[in-house]
């Protein structure tokens, strides 16, 4: 399992369209990924439970990954978000 | 809400509001308005039981606890006022030595002046409530067991199956949802999908509800977001529901050996220190897990209501049998 806390750095923090890129890309591993902000842990392959943390910009998540390919996931969801969700803003 | 995170698996874990969260939300239904300056909404309320001062009016403030709110109705204040400003200062700086979160005032009433003065001085909210003291008391009571339960966040879909809570719970991808859609066409009511937030009555019960974002809503693969309120109608989602029985679908392994007989029906899984039963169904192809899902709720309520009366009436039988083996006894005689 590795855990590594994230700060959410585009401006319009995890929107819809953010998530569901995020939600695709971690559908993508074998993994179980979590994410957790403040005390609440939500899957981080679904896209209902990443909108309800509604994280704006600046917030910190920490992701969690399990599973056998958990370093090339948490990898990848960890360029996504510093890439901003490879969207202009 | 906050917890306290080091006792989070904790059942007993200590929760607590702060007195400014209490006002906000609790000021329509408690009736609330406040009196004093508001220095002092930082503290902290931790018990959902209200203190009544009572003797602490007359000198004996030990048991006054910090964490507790404060009522004082009719009879402290009438108390209060027949005193000398002297005799009636000297007794309320005893109680103000106290820590105190905050003080309710029911029945509309006034305070006096110097309860005012030293309430702003020891940063002690006061509140004015426009009801009974007896309903005052029973409703914060309420209000705090509610907001104090200790409560956390899930994963998984929850549905009102026959008037059952029933929680569905695997692996993001196995199908729950797909499954939920497929209940809800058959008459059965959404609660929340993906993420529930559940806490624990005084009771010893779970009961879960959506988070106010994701109410209604559904993920279905290939559809997206859907909106169930919108499309089945009123009857088809509830708010909030009690959990009776948890069904986790598992992915169907060779080497995995699953219960053949039933006998394991009594397997149990744990949420905020309560054990709820759990059924496991094999996800496999050519397996409706709808169908399986309602069978598994029949079975569930037949398992807990029809078995204790199967075995009392072989209680009965067992009896007459006997009683009528004394009989038979007897005439042999």
């Amino acid at each position: 399992m590795i855990e590594k806390k994230i700060k959410i750095i585009n401006k319009l923090g995890l929107h819809a369209r953010a998530a569901s890129k995020f939600v695709n890309l971690a559908n993508r591993f074998k993994s179980k990924v979590r994410i957790i902000k403040n005390d609440d842990e939500i899957d981080g392959k679904s896209i209902l439970g990443i909108l309800t943390l509604a994280a704006t910009q600046g917030t910190e998540i920490i992701l969690r990954v399990e599973g056998e390919d958990e370093e090339k996931a948490i990898q990848a969801l960890e360029n996504l978000i510093n890439n901003k969700f490879q969207e202009p803003e | 809400m906050k917890k306290n995170k080091s006792l989070e698996k904790n059942s007993q874990s200590e929760n607590f509001i702060s007195v400014k969260e209490f006002f906000n939300d609790g000021k329509q239904l408690l009736e609330l308005t406040l009196i004093s300056s508001s220095s002092g909404f930082e503290n902290n309320i931790t018990h959902s039981k209200i203190q009544k001062p009572g003797l602490a009016l007359a000198g004996y403030v030990d048991f006054i606890h910090p964490g507790r709110v404060q009522i004082l109705g009719k009879l402290e204040i009438n108390y209060l006022k027949e005193l000398s400003s002297k005799e009636r200062l000297k007794v309320l700086s005893k109680i103000f030595q106290k820590k105190m979160c905050c003080i309710v005032l029911t029945s509309n009433l006034d305070p006096p002046d110097e309860l005012l003065n030293l309430a702003n001085e020891s940063k002690v909210p006061v509140f004015k409530s426009s009801l009974a003291t007896s309903q005052c008391i029973e409703r914060i009571t309420n209000f705090l067991s509610k907001k104090l339960a200790p409560k956390k966040k899930i994963h998984g879909v929850l549905l009102d199956i026959y008037g059952q809570g029933v929680l569905i719970i695997g692996e993001s991808g196995i199908g729950k949802s797909e499954c939920a859609v497929e209940l809800i066409v058959r008459g059965h009511r959404l609660v929340s999908d993906d993420v529930i937030e559940i806490y624990r009555t005084s009771e010893g019960r779970i009961v879960g509800s959506a988070p106010p974002l994701s109410r209604y809503h559904l993920e279905v693969r290939g559809l997206g977001i859907i909106n169930i309120k919108e499309l089945f109608g009123i009857s088809s989602i509830t708010l909030e529901k009690e959990i009776d029985l948890i069904i986790e679908l598992k992915k169907w392994e060779p080497d995995v050996e699953f219960d053949r007989l039933g006998y394991e029906s009594m397997r149990k899984y744990e949420l905020l220190g309560v054990d709820l039963p759990l059924i496991v169904i094999p996800v496999g192809p050519g397996r409706n897990l709808a169908v399986l899902t309602e069978i598994a709720v029949r079975k569930h309520l037949l398992d807990r209501k029809v078995y204790p009366a199967s075995k009392e009436i072989t209680k009965e039988l067992e009896n007459l049998l006997k009683s009528n083996q004394v009989m038979n006894d007897r005439d042999d005689e």
